[in-house]
């Protein structure tokens, strides 16, 4: 028999306990405005002393109202993700209070908040919602709840009400509690509780309680003490507490799942951490003896839930310390053998509060030091990499520094290691100091030789950093898609605007709009920059929206085939494929153009063949999945064609980098006279090279008949890039489904477009090579915003419920026979398929200018001389110093500026720790970022290793060319 | 420039500058009285941009033909072109530069269909404000007359204008929830600050030139 059949809940959102405490000795004149506003708690309990009890009510960081009741229904602690099974949706999968009550036949009417539905959709008899979207209004709710509270207790159908009062807590957040519209507000509050104790049945419990409290200024979220501790008032006509400690102990707020629990009469959920308040179980017509009884019984039924939690938790491979865990085991062995009644109990309480802290102690808190200290390695790591970038030690490629840096590496990753043992504070700093001596001791390497920063270089790094600044803002990071759409824009504008100075500076005083703007390298730079503008502004259609966005309407792009309805299957279909198609297709061309899709060497029918048949098996994958998805069919060897898709991926990245060369040699003299000559064939393209190759070896070895002729040789450097590139686009296509195949296109167009830009702009300005193979901070800037554009482009947001889960089951059947890595490495490549994408791709921006030149001789400008140019990126690998050294500072200097994003997120959620927007918006931005910046390293080493292995491999060629003539 | 002018010329220049700063701050003390009310913000602005746009014509018919000018002529005789013809390319080109610059602000993500008229609206103030202007005093030629840096003024009240309406749109975001914050007020209160900066910058300029030339006359 459960000591009550009905309870009512009071939740007032944000009801500080000094709220709640009525102090007797301050006068009306001298009290602020939120104290002495609800008298009704102090003179219940004074009349009452047995039936009602008023104490602080501590809730757990973070304290925001979601988090806070999650914590209040299923009794647990927070983690810093709440790591439920499903991301997707706000609906709380874990074993809680209203789903035990449900179960167990009570039903539960529910008023107020609209949270409440979203979190327990369909477990309520009866409801009256509203929203809480808008902070400004106080009243909507309050007065919702107001006007069917009274009805709703009239009426037979329930067991439990909860009504959840918004109107503090927005009174907080919009004037404060030093304010007169909260003693109003709190009035408003005394009135409810008293209308409600007044029409309370003698069977049932009043709980009033607040989820968390509130800052001087009414914001909450963090761990102080004024938002910590709530109030909790308790009250029923048959309660019959022992007399009143002088001190009312303060009541964690998971202790409220198990007391409601088991006043009612129903099993305690599973994963709740509370400690029952047991004298709340006992009522007035038990003896003494029956109460201890009462008593005994509530604390042994939550220590065996407890105990099974726990054993369970650590079942799954979760490991607790060691003494602690220890100490619980001797504690209940002790229970179990004491005898005396009063004994047990004492060792009960004990587990119990024992097993909380334990909890608590492993799971999140602010380690302010910890994080300090993380924040000051961050900071002197970049600022190594900023000196790094403009000194001396990367202009002439000094070995002996690199390899230090190597070791300076090793060491601060060893001290990593080693701090699971001392932990993260120490480590922190003695890795900062590491570093700061390391600088120190190479002081006359890393004085920065020469910052001549031009126009072009200043003004994107100066939009970049209103990009990182608005990383602390939240309005910022919430529209950051289209913030970091609109500074792209605004860079690849100023390409233009710059290129057209450039053009005009030149042609003084022709007026004539035709002449200047007529040529073929104009029209180049306006089609580039109208290319890349339109497709940045597409994008637009692919975006995913936001929870903050309200304005934002949802796209059909997100949806997947299967999910659309029956008559735009086709026109979906198409549409997915024709993107994907021309993705595969452009490059393709491009390839041809420059000639190295030539011959029969390995890399090449490679190149020709596996990325046109991977997106076939795309198309047919995806055709599959839509059958499958009509005809509710099980088809067997559905999966096979992504696992192929994989696979030839695989072989083909791992042959290309074996055997890199894109070349094709021409048979020598003999067999040559057969062969079509360039201008008999111009769609194969002969580059230009040849011609100059065939002067050098005239000039140098005059014998004459040997020259070979060789395809593709010009851009034989960054062909073999895009030959992987044209391969991992397929999959990322693949990955992203086929509704974002088209934001992968956007994506490779605009990366195209600004290639183009940056080329033309090197090519307009730059007098010698070295100048030329330095692409400097602006294209730095511009793949950099790039990246974070795509990110968004492909239908993501920094939010959990924003990862595209369907990902995970493309090309792997059931999740049990292949672990979880496949499926969370496919779901990291869908969400971060952008970043690898970018890095992998950034070798191209050093080589463009130079392929861009000889495949199309017009852009070139007139300050580079025409023969020395017309090797293209044969020069680099002619000059592996100044390749290495070029690759490397765009390098750093990329991942300078992701590595400064991850730095101000970071830094934002550090600062902002006590934002109300902290674990929605702060948090997880910081957490995509940091993840971003890994995919960028690896990427970016894979793309560098891959062309430093191409250029050896063309070195080793041309050796033994040079040999054999 | 400055030195080919004479001073009838220069008196009209400060005169003109003058009634720009005064139109612009009308503009903007009209915006605010009426609390951001959009439609009559609107408005105004258009008001604004045809009252701009006059005031340069008129100021083009009263200056003497300056050297640019006289060469354009020289141009337009000798390929035959009438004065007529050329003002109707202006023309032409003027309602190009409308269209134009609505095009580049979709494109830099306003809105198409919604709000086209706040967005129009806007692009007519930038278009008259940094390319019609122009237009009317440099001719057909004056982008590449513009990019060359050839005619001070209108280079620096072109770029000012441009640049300000640009930056115009980064309180858009914040969520404060003023009035001021519908599109496109911010955007449009910035290019006319751009205008009243340029304005207040070029009299500064020509107050100076003025002060060593009375002051050369004085010795």
């Amino acid at each position: 028999m459960p000591p009550f059949r009905k309870t009512i809940i009071l939740l007032i959102d944000a009801l500080r306990y000094d709220f709640a405490l009525y102090n007797a000795s301050l006068k009306d004149d001298d009290t602020l405005p939120y104290q002495n506003k609800m008298p009704v708690f102090g003179e219940i309990v004074k009349q009452h002393p047995h039936q009602a009890l008023l104490s602080p009510f501590m809730a757990d960081a973070p304290t925001t109202t979601m988090q806070r009741l999650k914590g209040l229904t299923t009794g647990s602690l927070p983690t810093f993700i709440d790591a439920s099974l499903n991301f997707a949706s706000e609906e709380i999968e874990e074993d809680n209070i209203i789903d035990q009550l449900v179960r167990h036949g009570r039903r539960v009417t529910i008023l107020g908040d609209d949270t409440w539905g979203g979190l327990f959709p369909g477990r309520f008899s009866r409801s009256h919602l509203y929203s809480s979207f808008n902070v400004m209004d106080l009243h909507t709710v309050d007065r919702g709840v107001l006007s069917h509270l009274g009805e709703e207790m009239g009426r037979g159908d329930w067991e439990v009400i909860v009504a959840h009062f918004l109107g503090v807590d927005h009174c907080g957040h919009r004037y404060g509690p030093n304010h007169p519209q909260m003693a109003t507000k709190l009035a408003q509050m005394n009135e409810a509780v008293l209308q409600v104790i007044a029409g309370m049945d003698n069977d049932t419990l009043l709980l009033v309680l607040g989820d968390h409290g509130m800052t001087q200024t009414g914001d909450h979220g963090g761990d102080s003490r004024e938002e910590v501790e709530a109030a909790l008032f308790v009250y029923s006509p048959a309660l019959h507490l022992p007399s009143p400690p002088v001190h009312t102990l303060p009541v964690a707020q998971v202790d409220l799942v198990p007391t409601l629990a088991l006043s009612l009469g129903v099993p305690v959920p599973f994963s709740s951490l509370g400690k029952v308040m047991e004298d709340v179980l006992v009522t007035a017509g038990m003896s003494a003896e029956e109460a201890e009884k009462q008593r005994h019984l509530g604390l042994h039924l939550n220590v065996q839930q407890v105990k099974r939690y726990l054993t369970a938790y650590r079942e799954l491979g979760n490991s607790y310390p060691q003494d602690l865990w220890h100490k619980l085991e001797l504690l209940e062995g002790k229970a179990l053998e004491k005898s005396s009644v009063g004994g047990q109990r004492t060792a009960f309480s004990e587990y119990l509060t024992l097993a909380k802290l334990m909890c608590e102690e492993i799971w999140a808190r602010f380690d302010v030091q910890e994080m300090l200290s993380g924040l000051c390695l961050m900071l002197s790591v970049l600022l190594m990499a900023g000196l790094l970038i403009h000194s001396s030690a990367l202009t002439d490629i000094k070995t002996h520094i690199i390899k230090r840096l190597l070791i300076l590496t090793v060491v601060v990753n060893l001290l990593f290691a080693l701090s699971l043992s001392f932990g993260f504070v120490i480590f922190g700093y003695a890795a900062n100091v590491l570093i700061l001596l390391w600088m120190y001791a190479h002081r006359q390497h890393l004085t920065v030789s020469q910052l001549d920063f031009k126009a072009i270089d200043c003004i994107p790094l100066l939009l970049v950093s209103f990009l990182l600044l608005g990383s602390f803002s939240n309005s910022f990071v919430v529209v950051e898609n289209y913030v970091v759409a609109f500074i792209l824009l605004s860079c690849i504008t100023l390409y233009l605007l710059l290129l057209m100075l450039e053009i005009v500076s030149k042609k003084l005083s022709s007026g004539k709009m035709l002449k200047v703007f007529g040529n073929a390298f104009s029209v180049t730079c306006g089609t580039g920059w109208a290319a890349a503008v339109v497709c940045v502004r597409c994008s637009g259609w692919f975006w995913r929206c936001r929870e903050e966005q309200h304005w934002c309407l949802p796209g059909q792009a997100q949806v997947p085939l299967s999910g659309l309805p029956q008559h735009l299957h086709n026109w979906r279909y198409f549409t997915s494929v024709l993107p994907l198609a021309l993705a595969v297709w452009l490059p393709r061309r491009w390839l041809l153009l420059c000639g190295n899709l030539n011959g029969s060497r390995v890399g090449v029918v490679l190149a020709r063949t596996v990325p046109v048949a991977c997106s076939v098996l795309v198309a047919v994958w995806w055709a599959i999945q839509a059958v499958m998805a009509a005809h509710n069919l099980d088809l067997w060897g559905h999966v096979i064609p992504p696992r192929v898709i994989y696979a030839a991926t695989a072989v083909h990245v791992a042959v290309l980098a074996c055997v890199p060369l894109l070349i094709y040699e021409l048979p020598p003299a003999a067999s040559r006279k057969s062969q079509p000559l360039v201008s008999d064939n111009p769609s194969t393209l002969i580059p230009h090279l040849y011609k100059s190759l065939m002067e050098k070896y005239r000039t140098q070895n005059s014998k004459g008949p040997t020259i070979p002729i060789v395809y593709g040789l010009a851009t034989g450097l960054s062909a073999s890039m895009v030959a992987v590139l044209m391969v991992v686009v397929v999959v990322v296509v693949l990955v992203a489904g086929d509704g974002l195949s088209g934001a992968v296109l956007l994506l490779v167009l605009v990366a195209a477009a600004s290639l183009l830009l940056q080329a033309l702009w090197k090519l307009k300005t730059c007098h010698n090579l070295k100048e030329l193979a330095r692409p400097g901070w602006s294209a730095a800037c511009l793949w950099f915003t790039l990246s974070i554009h795509g990110f968004y482009l492909t239908g993501h947001q920094p939010t959990f419920p924003a990862l595209h889960w369907s990902a995970a089951f493309v090309g792997v059947e059931g999740a049990q026979s292949v672990g979880n890595w496949a499926p969370a490495l496919l779901v990291g490549l869908n969400t971060y398929s952008s970043y690898l994408l970018l890095g992998l791709a950034l070798p191209l921006v050093v080589v463009a200018p130079l392929a861009l030149s000889v495949v199309f001789p017009s852009l070139r400008g007139s300050r580079l001389e025409g023969d020395e140019i017309s090797r293209g990126e044969f020069l680099l690998v002619e000059e592996p110093d100044m390749l290495r050294e070029s690759l490397m500072s765009t390098a750093l200097s990329y991942i300078f500026l992701q590595a400064a994003k991850v730095f101000c997120t970071s830094l934002a959620a550090f600062v902002l720790r006590r934002h109300l927007m902290l674990w929605k918006i702060f948090a997880p931005h910081f957490i995509f970022e940091a993840v971003g910046l890994i995919v960028t390293l690896l990427s970016v080493l894979a793309g560098l290793g891959f062309t430093l292995r191409v250029q050896a491999a063309l070195a080793s060629w041309g050796e033994r060319l040079v040999k054999a003539a | 420039m400055f030195e080919q002018t004479g001073p009838h010329a220069t008196n009209l220049l400060v005169l003109k500058n003058i009634l720009c700063l005064v139109f612009g701050v009308g503009v903007l003390w009209t915006i605010v009285l009426s609390g951001y009310e959009l439609a009559s913000s609107l408005y105004s602005l258009r008001a604004y941009s045809l009252l701009v746009v006059l005031l340069e014509g008129v100021c083009r018919y009263l200056t003497p033909a300056s050297s640019s000018e006289i060469s354009a002529i020289a141009k337009a005789k000798t390929k035959k072109h009438s004065k007529i013809f050329e003002t109707f390319l202006v023309v032409l080109l003027s309602v190009c530069s409308v269209i134009g610059t609505h095009v580049v602000v979709v494109l830099f993500g306003a809105y198409v269909i919604e709000n086209i008229e706040a967005t129009f609206t806007l692009s007519l103030l930038v278009a008259s404000l940094a390319f019609i202007r122009p237009l009317i005093t440099l001719g057909r030629s004056a982008v590449i007359n513009l990019l060359e840096r050839q005619n001070i003024e209108s280079e620096v009240k072109s770029f000012a204008v441009l640049v300000a309406t640009w930056a115009g749109a980064f309180p858009i975001p914040l969520d404060w929830d003023r009035p001021w914050q519908v599109w496109p007020l911010t955007c449009s209160i910035g290019a006319i600050l751009g205008e009243l900066g340029a304005s207040v910058y070029f009299l500064s300029v020509l107050w100076s030139k003025g002060g060593t030339q009375w002051k050369n006359k004085a010795r």
